[in-house]
């Protein structure tokens, strides 16, 4: 049970600081095995946890290790993974019902995952919007005025169910760029070429659910708050529906708790579950992180109109006040990126 | 027919004449009563436990809790003497006479008027016991405070806390600031057995923690047991705390109160029959949330600050007692205790993986007591106490689909006997027997209307509880004084009940699982013996020394992973898998008094060992889990510990310094240690292990009208679990911790400043008034509650979470009427 209490702040009293010096533990380092299989694409990122770690936040990224990695399936399929620092292969299909399983080879090391199933998800019935004042924050957050997006599906009934969502936000990128103009004696925002280019935002928060307490009843799910913000007139949304394992589904939603609604009176110890379904097939007791996950998933898009008529609503955004490169021939290219793509977003309207 | 008639009307005239002359007869032996009552002579409060002693007699007798005593003696003149530690004796050549023919026999109680030393010697700081019954009581660890010591205290907010007061003493400690409840000697917070007048309180504080919710203007003395826990007590591992509401008077009308910041107050004692029967009423209510509107809508502009979020946060307690005094040797006292705590929370709540934006929270407690106290002779004294508490919360979302009010009770039933029996002043007996039953219903989730969500009803689990007592305080000689108890227990957890049944050597799961058991009569039984053992040497008239030992077992057990519990929290009876918790405490400890009395000093150590304690899994479910024995990882615990304190009783600058050193360790291991220990099987530091604690008092008072107080405290930074480093999945960088409780956040230190000015007008009237000024952080100090990490606000570096930061200027008004 967790809680973020803000009722505190009735009296002026519970903040949060930064701590300037602490004591931190000596930096221990452990390999990370992430995988994904869905039904139109494959994604592993084999990498380590970060290095030496300070107190004041410094640490090193450490340089991920050279690994053969393969998915078997159930039918006896041998799929070898060309890439392993987390780009999704689109190449591969997996199929409801048939069990997949990760193989990781470096070093001489052998890991493996447990056989996952591919476990069908229900539709994604519906996206409601509705716009609402959350009068509990304070008037200076973006969230103060803003537009709750729900999911909603009929859960399938007569088996535990585990669902996960994702969103995606496109919003067509106006500047791809922010560079100093020695020309113009000051920062200046450089175009995107070319000028179809998307900035993508994906939630940060872990969105999951089990259907314990509503097996067979329809579900509802806050998915995500958006802030009422001019611009965009529409706010282009894309929700995602998983159908995740009983395994994962604890995985993430630990790592849901180490994390969200920290900070307050109430929490709840820190504590890592480590990777649910793959061991080092010489050494079970090793702890790795990350977890091998099998789902298939439904999508919607919604746009949001920023534009309807919502009495006093204000938007919080703060536009970037640097203005564009005096220079026509001045812009910097959209490049293939996790936040950014020049491949137009699905049922994106101009 | 007629005959019978009047035989039976010659019988009955013979009955009265035999029981005439028996009367007669007795008044031949001149045998009369002394009937007293003791009170406080400043206060006003009765005083408990005040030896008499009448010259020519062997006997010695002790007042009853409302300050009673009756005692046999022979008619006439007689030297009385009272004799109360902490008080000026009391001397008095009084004439004890039969009431003369035709006079009717005058109940009314001699007033026994004691002046207190604390009061003789001006404005002495009550913080323990005082120095003669510290000397001479076997017990240890064992602290009494009155009222007047807990307004010493700088109040944070203004706002007189029990269990802030209680923070000062050594041993006494919590996990922060605005933490539910206390810990004592290592203990976790559920391991105290907290009392208001014989009535368990199973959630000691409003708003979730900021404030101890005892009527502060009804409570006569808090006695805390932290060392020597006497036989009549158990059911926890760790302390007690007795916080025992004042007798109302008698004879005199008194109405008091105040006005603060966060809540009122309002006190009336009204004699209802002169000497016979008197009404205590105690109440504290905060209703001042209006002043979030006003800041809200009218200053919070000119300010420049934020606006406030509207909580709606409303609470309030209410303690009523009756005493009706039926004759000189029976009285009877009934009491009622509520408590409410009402409040919205905002934005992220979840129950079971429900997310409702907004939930209102309820809670409170709804106790009630009824007390006989007889006397039988000098020597015995019998009480027979019934009690039921029931603690209720209620947890309500509105939100549209997924709304849900989820509901949590716990019934505590008592019944209890206890007899007192002194037959010589050498001797002391107490023992009883005891019954308790517990009722839990540890939730309920109920869908609202148009809610998607099904309805949780986990099933209740009944407790019952047995036990017998007996403790005897033994003077072996002028040195030598020894307290032996011994408590005997049984403890049944009954069904109708539905038990798991687990895979034979493989750890509880809900994969496990191979069958469940219906079970209608005893599900699990267990017995426990308790020794107590106190003893006292008195090294010479101003030094004691003085060991103990002590057994507790705890069958009712929180289930909380939370840094400090919340309101709603389970509670869990013991059965067959959760094994009952067990404690073995043994201290020492020296007592020193000087001549004058000026100071006295006092040194205890103590060790303790714990079994059958738990930790929760990582990533624990616990509050809809019908299977948490799953979740419970079972281990034990030590604590060990040095308290030093010394206390200055007279002079303009009165106060106390105290110094402990105290550690808290738990080694949990589970049913399967290899897969289930926690940091490695090793022994790890509680989250309550703070090595370093110093508290200080000062109190400055040249005259009448005005007082001073200041107040540090210091302690070690308790623990926290650290990062070993940082991992990315996805997008997100995510934490990585591994051993528990690896790290320890910042040195806590503050300083408080109270400034009580005591009826500015400086006339005696009947209405009297006091302001307290308090400044609570004095320096600001922006004190760690807890360190975490979220490297969405800042990459890999800690913050804290600080509850009063900044300095806290508070104002409030007293008023007394009498």
């Amino acid at each position: 049970m967790r809680y973020f209490i803000s009722f505190l702040s009735l009296f002026w009293l519970t903040c949060q600081y930064p701590v300037n010096q602490s004591e931190l533990p000596d930096t221990q380092k452990f390999l990370v095995i992430d995988g994904e299989v869905t039904e139109d694409f494959v994604r592993v990122n084999v990498s380590y946890s970060l290095d030496r770690v300070t107190s004041n936040g410094a640490y090193t990224l450490p340089k991920p290790p050279t690994v053969n990695a393969v998915i078997l399936d159930g039918t006896g399929l041998r799929y070898p993974l060309k890439n392993t620092v987390g780009v999704r292969d689109t190449a591969f299909k997996a199929k409801v019902g048939i069990t997949y399983q990760l193989v990781v080879e470096f070093n001489g090391l052998r890991y493996e995952s447990t056989k996952e199933v591919l476990r069908p998800c229900p539709e994604l019935d519906s996206l409601i919007v509705e716009y609402n004042r959350e009068s509990f924050r304070t008037i200076d957050d973006i969230f103060y005025d803003g537009f709750d997006v729900s999911a909603e599906a009929k859960d399938l009934a007569g088996v535990e169910n585990y669902y996960q969502w994702h969103w995606l936000n496109y919003a067509r990128a106006s500047s791809c760029n922010k560079v100093f103009s020695r020309a113009e004696g000051r920062e200046v925002l450089l175009p995107c070429n070319p000028p179809d280019c998307w900035n993508i935002t994906e939630n940060q928060k872990i969105v999951v659910q089990s259907d314990k307490l509503r097996d067979g009843k329809p579900l509802n799910q806050l998915v995500v708050r958006v802030p009422y913000a001019t611009p965009p007139n529409k706010y282009y949304l894309r929700v995602e529906q998983r159908s995740i394992s009983p395994l994962v589904f604890n995985y993430l939603k630990s790592l849901e708790t180490q994390t969200e609604n920290v900070g307050t009176l109430f929490d709840i110890p820190a504590q890592t579950r480590f990777n649910p379904n793959v061991i080092n097939v010489k050494d079970p007791t090793e702890k790795l992180l990350g977890v091998f996950s099998v789902y298939s998933y439904r999508r919607k898009v919604v746009y949001i109109d920023m534009l309807q008529k919502i009495p006093n609503a204000e938007s919080k955004v703060i536009i970037d006040p640097t203005p564009f490169s005096a220079d026509p021939f001045a812009v910097s290219p959209c490049t293939e990126e996790t936040y950014r793509t020049k491949i137009k977003p699905q049922g994106w309207i101009n | 027919m007629i005959l019978s008639r009047y035989l039976f009307k010659f019988l009955l005239f013979l009955s009265f004449l035999s029981f005439t002359f028996r009367s007669e007869a007795q008044q031949a032996q001149q045998v009369c009563y002394l009937n007293a009552k003791v009170t406080d002579a400043q206060t006003g409060d009765p005083i408990e436990n005040a030896i008499l002693k009448v010259d020519g007699l062997d006997t010695y007798m002790s007042t009853d809790s409302a300050g009673g005593i009756k005692m046999g003696v022979k008619c006439g003149e007689h030297m009385i003497h009272f004799y109360v530690p902490g008080y000026k004796p009391f001397y008095l050549k009084y004439a004890i006479e039969q009431p003369k023919r035709g006079e009717r026999r005058n109940d009314k109680p001699l007033p026994v008027h004691m002046e207190s030393i604390i009061n003789q010697l001006e404005e002495v700081v009550v913080t323990s016991q005082s120095n003669i019954r510290t000397l001479e009581s076997p017990a240890l660890g064992v602290s009494i405070m009155n009222l007047k010591a807990v307004q010493k205290l700088p109040p944070a907010a203004g706002e007189l806390d029990v269990l802030r007061s209680l923070q000062s003493l050594p041993g006494v400690s919590s996990v922060g600031e605005g933490a539910n409840g206390i810990n004592i000697r290592g203990g976790s917070v559920d391991q105290n057995l907290i009392f208001l007048d014989h009535m368990p309180i199973f959630n000691p504080t409003h708003l979730l923690g900021l404030f101890s919710l005892f009527p502060t203007d009804g409570i006569r003395e808090l006695q805390l047991y932290k060392g020597s826990i006497p036989a009549r007590y158990g059911g926890r591992t760790a302390g007690v705390l007795d916080v025992r509401l004042a007798e109302p008077s008698m004879d005199k009308f008194n109405l008091k109160g105040g006005i603060g910041l966060i809540s009122n107050r309002f006190h009336i004692e009204v004699p209802l029959i002169e000497d016979k029967m008197a009404l205590l009423s105690s109440s504290r209510f905060s209703f001042n949330d209006y002043l979030i509107k006003i800041y809200n809508n009218v200053l919070f502009e000119s300010i420049g600050g934020k606006r406030l979020p509207d909580n709606k946060p409303v609470f309030y307690d209410l303690a009523n007692k009756l005493n009706w005094r039926l004759s000189v040797k029976d009285n009877i006292s009934v009491v009622s205790y509520i408590s409410h705590d009402s409040y919205r929370i905002d934005s992220l709540f979840s129950i079971a993986g429900i997310v409702p934006k907004q939930a209102d929270m309820r809670y409170g407690h709804n106790n009630f007591s009824i007390r006989w106290n007889h006397f039988f002779s000098p020597m015995l004294n019998f009480n027979l106490l019934g009690v039921q508490s029931d603690y209720r919360t209620k947890t309500n979302s509105q939100q549209p689909k997924t709304g849900f009010d989820f509901e949590t009770k716990l019934i505590y039933q008592n019944l209890k006997a206890e007899v007192t029996y002194a037959p010589n002043k050498l001797n002391r007996i107490n023992m009883g027997v005891t019954l308790t039953r517990l009722k839990l219903n540890p939730a309920t989730l109920l869908p609202t209307k148009g809610s998607s969500i099904s309805l949780v009803n986990l099933q209740q689990e009944n407790g019952l509880e047995a036990a017998a007592f007996i403790a005897d305080e033994y003077e072996l000689s002028p040195k030598w004084l020894v307290e032996l108890g011994l408590r005997a227990v049984r403890f049944w957890n009954v069904g109708p009940t539905q038990l798991p049944v687990f895979e034979e050597g493989s750890p509880k799961a809900v994969s496990t699982i191979t069958d469940i058991l219906a079970i209608r009569g005893v599900e699990s039984a267990y017995n426990r013996l308790e020794p107590r053992l106190a003893i006292r040497y008195k090294i010479n008239a101003l030094t004691s020394f003085k060991a103990g030992y002590n057994r507790m077992n705890q069958f009712l057990h929180m289930i909380s992973n939370n840094s400090t519990p919340l309101p709603n929290v389970r509670w869990k009876t013991t059965n067959r898998y959760v094994a009952p918790a067990q404690s073995d405490l043994i201290s020492i400890g020296m007592f020193k008094d000087t001549r004058t009395h000026q100071w006295e000093g006092s040194m205890e150590m103590y060790y303790r060992w714990q079994r059958s304690i738990f930790d929760y899994l990582n990533g624990a479910e616990l509050s809809i889990n019908p299977e948490v024995e799953t979740q419970l990882l079972k281990g034990k615990g030590k604590a060990y510990g040095l308290e030093l304190m010394i206390n200055k009783k007279k002079g303009i600058m009165t106060g106390w310094m105290s110094y402990t050193y105290a550690r808290s360790f738990q080694k949990i291991l589970g049913d399967y240690p290899s897969i289930q220990q926690l940091n490695n099987g090793r022994w790890y530091p509680s989250i309550i292990d703070k090595p370093h604690t110093l508290n200080a008092l000062f109190n400055f008072q040249t005259e009448k009208h005005n007082a001073v107080s200041l107040t540090f405290t210091y302690s070690t930074g308790r623990p926290y679990t650290a990062p070993v480093s940082f991992y990315k999945t996805g997008v997100k960088y995510f934490p990585i911790f591994t051993d528990r409780n690896n790290g320890r956040i910042s040195d806590y230190h503050r300083l408080d400043f109270s400034w009580v000015i005591i009826n500015p007008s400086m006339k005696k009237r009947r209405w009297e008034g006091s302001w307290i000024v308090t400044i609570y952080n004095l320096y600001g100090r922006k004190n760690a509650f807890s360190y975490f990490f979220n490297p969405e606000l800042a990459l890999f570096k800690p913050f804290k979470v600080s509850v009063f930061p900044s300095p806290i200027f508070s104002l409030t008004y007293n008023f007394k009427f009498e």
